[in-house]
């Protein structure tokens, strides 16, 4: 753990020493991530601007919604995305061996191989949001409220992260994964949208069977209609399946694998 | 200009059509799953738009029925997936920047046709192949769409010209490799701008009026707007897809002519070892 530590903080001091070489170039990464994020508020802003409502969530949940969702998958996008996409490349050409005889948890070192500092501009929107919709100051007011808000939040970066490894690991089997990257752009296109406009089945899915709802619907849920046991363990039981799979995956792929170190 | 030359020409522009088709067909599955993964996203929007109308209770939004969102958001996906795909910025910074761009400058076909063909096989592949979803998609959701037939055939020419107008946008953003580090933020920006502004997810007619003048001064809804709206039976009138048609024309005039100009300045810049 402590090691894991030291590996995540010394990634972030060279991706940070790499950011400041260009700081132009910097700049308009911030600058190319917020823009990408405030798409998604422009676009639901537009809706409301058009005296659509959307019937039983008020503007300050959809807030809270937007927000817990930009700050969920651009931690993610900041510390994860990168370095595994980076996986079906060190498959391919077969210089995972580099990865797995390092003494160090291989899911750790993929995912935080590679920080891109510049995700902060909309993590940063995301929590200007979340003070904005004042929802968040219920939370404060129940302690176990916020605490499993916070608890989802890293249960949500956890589901992207098993999604994305999936993926990746289909290089194993597949020579070009590039296109299959786009599944995992889909499921943040259902993700994105708030779980009342969905069909019932479909509700029940996401938040079941394909944990999707993870990303800010469970916490608007959690806000607006309070929890049970049942759907925490629900879906922290969908989270765990997609887990178990993942390492089924990997397991079986790296039987397939072949290294190309001398 | 004589025919053997010309003959010359076609024959070597169909080998590069030919090579790319086969290029793209190389990995079936992971074109196919791309294009499973466009007809998930058509009915994201597809159930979020009916959704709202559901939730709302009304029978029209900004000005649409139902029916007529619900097919403007599937043929905008469409039109969006038929001319996204596109790697001619990639291409373009990659050649220029690793100098491989000297084994395309000896070649008897100038780089932008050379491009433009390779666009060209892989688009065709991936109708081919995105055909059977979106037609099943269709199927689905044929009795809660409207469409018009004569759209659809009005629309061909439109479209191509659209795919012909993204392209020339491509390379013109391609060029700036010239000068640019690196062009793929420039290129995701687009993309971003493009989609959001173009009419990809929703009509233009969401944004506020002064928004809707601004977008249709730029070429960005002669992409997937217009084209949208004429799939979906929106806009029939012979005089207005006549007025788009020559609209398209005159931006493609444009990023041409700009791309050449730029292309001309870039070269005398451009230097790499070897062939």
């Amino acid at each position: 753990m402590k090691i894991a530590l030291r590996f995540i903080l010394v990634q972030l001091k060279q991706s940070l020493i790499r950011e400041i070489q260009f700081r132009v170039n910097f700049i308009i990464n911030l600058l190319m991530s917020i823009i990408d994020s405030a798409m998604l508020l422009v676009f639901y802003l537009l809706i409301f601007s058009n005296n659509i409502s959307f019937n039983l969530l008020s503007r300050g949940q959809l807030y809270f919604f937007i927000g817990t969702f930009l700050i969920i998958n651009n931690i993610f996008s900041m510390f994860i995305q990168n370095g595994l996409r980076s996986l079906s490349g060190l498959i391919i050409t077969g210089n995972l061996d580099g990865i797995l005889i390092r003494p160090l948890n291989h899911r750790v070192i993929l995912a935080f191989s590679n920080i891109n500092i510049s995700s902060i501009s909309s993590i940063i929107l995301g929590i200007i949001l979340l003070i904005v919709s004042g929802q968040i100051f219920t939370m404060v007011k129940q302690p176990i409220l916020l605490l499993i808000y916070f608890l989802s939040l890293i249960l949500g970066v956890y589901f992207l992260y098993l999604l994305l490894f999936i993926v990746m690991c289909s290089a194993f089997f597949i020579i070009k994964t590039g296109e299959l990257e786009s599944i995992f752009t889909t499921a943040l296109q259902y993700a994105n949208k708030p779980y009342i406009i969905y069909p019932r089945w479909l509700q029940f899915v996401f938040s079941s069977i394909i944990s999707i709802f993870i990303i800010g619907n469970f916490q608007v849920v959690l806000l607006t209609r309070g929890y049970t046991l049942n759907s925490i363990i629900i879906t922290l039981i969908s989270i765990v399946i997609w887990d178990v799979i993942s390492r089924i995956l990997w397991n079986i792929g790296l039987r397939k694998y072949q290294g190309a170190s001398r | 200009m004589n025919i053997n030359y010309l003959k010359r020409k076609l024959v070597l522009s169909f080998g590069i059509l030919n090579a790319s088709i086969k290029n793209c067909l190389q990995y079936r599955l992971a074109f196919f799953s791309a294009t499973i993964s466009t007809a998930f996203t058509v009915f994201a929007y597809i159930m979020f738009w009916s959704g709202l109308y559901y939730l709302e209770g009304s029978k029209s939004i900004i000005g649409l029925e139902r029916a007529h969102m619900v097919s403007y958001v599937f043929f905008a996906q469409i039109v969006s997936r038929l001319i996204h795909a596109s790697d001619t910025i990639w291409s373009y910074s990659n050649d220029i920047r690793n100098g491989k761009l000297n084994a395309y400058l000896l070649q008897p076909l100038n780089y932008r046709s050379y491009r433009l063909f390779n666009l060209l096989g892989g688009r065709l592949v991936d109708i081919i192949i995105s055909i059977l979803p979106f037609i099943l998609a269709f199927l689905i959701i044929k009795k809660d769409i409207y469409f018009s037939w004569t759209g659809i055939i009005i629309s061909i020419p439109i479209l191509m010209m659209s795919l012909l107008l993204y392209f020339y946008i491509d390379c013109f953003i391609g060029t700036l490799a010239f000068w640019l580090e690196n062009v793929s933020g420039i290129s995701y920006f687009k993309w971003v701008l493009f989609s959001f502004l173009g009419g990809a997810y929703f009509p233009i007619t969401l944004f506020p009026e002064w928004g809707q003048k601004i977008v249709q001064l730029t070429p960005i809804s002669y992409l997937i707007y217009y084209p949208a709206q004429i799939m979906s039976g929106n806009i029939l009138y012979y005089s207005d897809v006549f007025k788009i048609f020559s609209v398209i024309l005159i931006w493609i005039a444009v990023f041409s002519t700009a791309e050449k100009v730029i292309w001309k300045k870039g070269l005398k810049r451009y230097s790499a070892y070897g062939g």
